[in-house]
């Protein structure tokens, strides 16, 4: 069994450990729904966030067979999977410890760990375009800028379910999904090219790579979905299902990164 | 499943080599932007087009050229890995081996004369 293999494997006996221990945590008293609602809503988020840790730690392990430029390409893709899985559980733990009237939500920095996701893993795809030698225009910010800012405009102007939130404050959420999507999405093109530029020798890890992303743009897509046919942000045990999902996609996507450093 | 295998291509070679073509053909698809190296990789296709199941002497040593200029390609130029040489030869027969480094002999031998 090779070291890739193994630290997976650690990896998910933790993220099970993990999973079990949220069942010993006590709700808090201004918990309203039932202790076992409580239990699975922080399990599941324990679970995706030690996922998406894990995905980064493999990431990280197979860098050193690489070179210093590829070395911070792949840095910033694994910090970028990390934010995404912490972003998603401070939204459940906010919500959970009723924390969602503090400055932190109020002022938006609760989108914070999304936005530098989005700009970190499509910086880190495109430094490792640009070194493989992927001539594409998703690389070029003077066209996906402009284009993430007429998306974000149209998405503004959509008709969309009455909300409880202000107009401004609905807008900015959705700008927030948008942004990654359109981040994920300009990421996912990249990868797919860098697979069928580079040698055979990466295109099962760029294969899965682009899995992963493909589960992040399916996620905000359907939070984005969601959000405007109901009004209100998504959540809920289908929700943590698919991020769940997203999570082992990213894991596989690492170990099989990790994998490339032995020939 | 067609779509499936190719979208995460054939498995990369793990077990020992035996031929000249495998070497070849193993160490090209290391390279990070073959276009770096698309020539060379044209004339492993060319011989592994024209060449059945047994390569000819000559074969051998044009694709063993071709191996040690992409060896340097890959130890001095790709844009994101550090090989070294031990560990791109490392699974290589004992046979394949030996007849790479002979061959490799005899092409220093020949630069030395013609200093």
């Amino acid at each position: 069994m090779n070291k890739a293999t193994k630290t997976v494997l650690a990896i998910l006996v933790c993220c099970i450990a993990g999973y079990i221990a949220s069942f010993l945590v006590p709700a808090p008293s201004n918990w309203t729904g039932n202790a076992a609602a409580f239990h699975w809503t922080l399990a599941n988020s324990v679970l995706y966030t030690l996922l998406h840790i894990g995905a980064a730690i493999l990431l990280l392990i197979g860098v050193s067979a690489y070179k210093a430029a590829l070395r911070i390409a792949y840095a910033r893709i694994a910090v970028g999977i990390v934010l995404v899985g912490l972003g998603l559980t401070q939204v459940v733990i906010l919500n959970i410890f009723g924390l969602i009237q503090t400055p932190w939500v109020q002022y938006g920095g609760v989108t914070l760990p999304f936005v530098v996701a989005g700009i970190s893993i499509y910086t880190g795809v495109r430094s490792m375009a640009k070194l493989v030698g992927v001539h594409s225009a998703l690389t070029k910010l003077y066209i996906v800028v402009p284009f993430l800012l007429l998306c974000i405009g149209f998405v503004a102007l959509l008709p969309h379910s009455s909300s409880p939130l202000p107009e401004f404050s609905f807008d900015i959420s959705n700008a927030i999904s948008v942004w990654d999507v359109v981040l994920y999405g300009a990421s996912l093109g990249l990868v797919l090219q860098i697979k069928n530029h580079s040698g055979a020798y990466y295109t099962d890890s760029m294969a899965w790579l682009a899995l992963g992303l493909i589960g992040s743009v399916f996620i905000t897509v359907f939070l984005l979905v969601i959000t405007f046919l109901t009004g209100q942000e998504s959540a809920g045990y289908l929700l943590d299902i698919i991020v769940i999902i997203g999570g082992l996609l990213y894991l596989k996507a690492g170990h099989s990164f990790a994998k490339t450093k032995e020939l | 499943m067609v779509v499936f295998k190719n979208f995460f291509g054939t498995p990369q070679q793990s077990e020992i080599m035996t031929t000249a073509l495998d070497l070849a053909t193993t160490a090209a698809g290391l390279a990070s932007n073959p276009a770096d190296i698309e020539p060379l990789i044209n004339q492993i296709d060319l011989i592994s087009s024209r060449s059945n199941a047994m390569l000819s002497a000559k074969d051998e040593a044009l694709l063993f050229d071709i191996y040690l200029k992409i060896e340097r390609y890959l130890l001095t130029s790709d844009p994101i890995r550090k090989f070294n040489k031990d560990e791109l030869r490392a699974k290589a027969s004992k046979g394949l081996h030996a007849r790479l480094e002979a061959y490799e002999q005899t092409i220093l031998k020949k630069q030395l004369i013609n200093i």
